[in-house]
């Protein structure tokens, strides 16, 4: 990969000593670094043998704003959690089950509101009017 | 670092990625010794600062064991993804310096805080590590990793997501701004003109 790169102009002619004083001083990792770095790496190991061990698949992690080699979470991923996920579909279903159950049962009046239908008239009383303007058009 | 046999060494990246994916340690070791000290120069290049350096070339190799299990063979060359990640790592870094009052406006070499121990120093590498410090990220990045590390310009437009005329417009501004700061210091530094 390394590639020595060809002067091109008087810029180049300038430059290339001071480039070439670079090249030759490298700040190499130090022993502790390269340690850590392989430590690193077995407990990565270590983790996703865990992972996999126990059925559940190793999470990728990804370079900030790097190209994603890999697969990783899309964006249903993302917005089906945002949604809240399955607890909030489960919720959902409930709801929804309930209803078609109410529906289907088709309660007499009163049988599921046991306070009565003068509750309601008593909330009417709270609220008159709206029915007139709605009779008015 | 123990020392790798040679089935290690000369093994290409993707192959001692896999092998390291399914539990060889001695991959990691190899893959380790072939592009931290990559990483780790560009991270000194771009940086300045040797600690932020390691810190940055940990965090690049770590990413790079987390993909490990899933990386999609041929759709990336490892040294690129990896500059890319350092790169990226380095820009926020220098982002997160801004701010700091001694970093917020170039001042000319010869004024810039360093710049003088460097140049009386009369180490040419640490001059030209001053005037790279006040090149704008992007044209140092280009600069560091066509001049330094030898990359081509294809890799650097991958690294630096980008196209290859845009990295070559990055370079011949870079190497314009580079000239035209250390072109004063040639005789100081033993270079006729």
């Amino acid at each position: 990969m390394t590639e020595k790169p060809k002067e091109t102009g008087p810029t180049d002619a300038v430059l290339e000593p001071f480039f070439a004083a670079a090249r030759a001083e490298r700040a190499a990792p130090s022993a502790a670094l390269m340690a850590a770095i392989a430590d690193d790496a077995l407990a990565v190991q270590a983790g996703r043998a865990a992972a996999a061990g126990g059925g559940v698949p190793a999470a990728a992690a990804t370079a900030a704003g790097a190209a994603r080699p890999a697969s990783c979470p899309g964006r249903w991923a993302a917005f089906w959690a945002g949604l809240g996920g399955w607890p909030a579909a489960a919720t959902f279903a409930s709801a929804a089950l309930f209803g078609v159950a109410l529906g289907a049962a088709s309660p007499a009046p009163g049988a599921l509101f046991p306070w009565g239908a003068g509750a309601v008239a008593a909330e009417d009383a709270l609220f008159p009017g709206f029915g007139d303007l709605l009779a008015e058009g | 670092m123990a020392a790798l046999p040679d089935d290690l060494t000369d093994a290409p990246d993707e192959a001692l990625l896999r092998l390291y994916a399914n539990g060889d340690g001695g991959a990691a070791r190899a893959l380790t010794a072939r592009h931290a000290p990559r990483v780790m120069n560009l991270a000194w290049r771009m940086l300045g600062d040797r600690t932020e350096a390691e810190d940055v070339t940990q965090e690049a190799m770590l990413r790079l064991w987390r993909v490990a299990g899933d990386w999609r063979s041929g759709e990336a060359r490892l040294s690129t993804w990896l500059y890319r990640v350092a790169a990226n790592l380095c820009t926020d870094r220098l982002r997160r310096r801004r701010g700091v009052p001694l970093d917020t406006v170039p001042d000319p070499a010869d004024e810039a805080p360093g710049a003088v121990e460097r140049l009386m120093a009369g180490d040419r590498a640490a001059a030209l590590q001053a005037a790279l410090d006040r090149l704008p990220e992007r044209q140092r990045l280009a600069v560091v990793l066509r001049h330094i590390e030898g990359a081509s310009n294809p890799e650097i437009a991958a690294a630096l997501e980008t196209s290859v005329e845009a990295v070559e417009s990055l370079l011949a501004r870079g190497r314009r701004a580079l000239a035209a700061m250390l072109e004063g210091d040639r005789d100081k530094l033993g270079l006729d003109r």
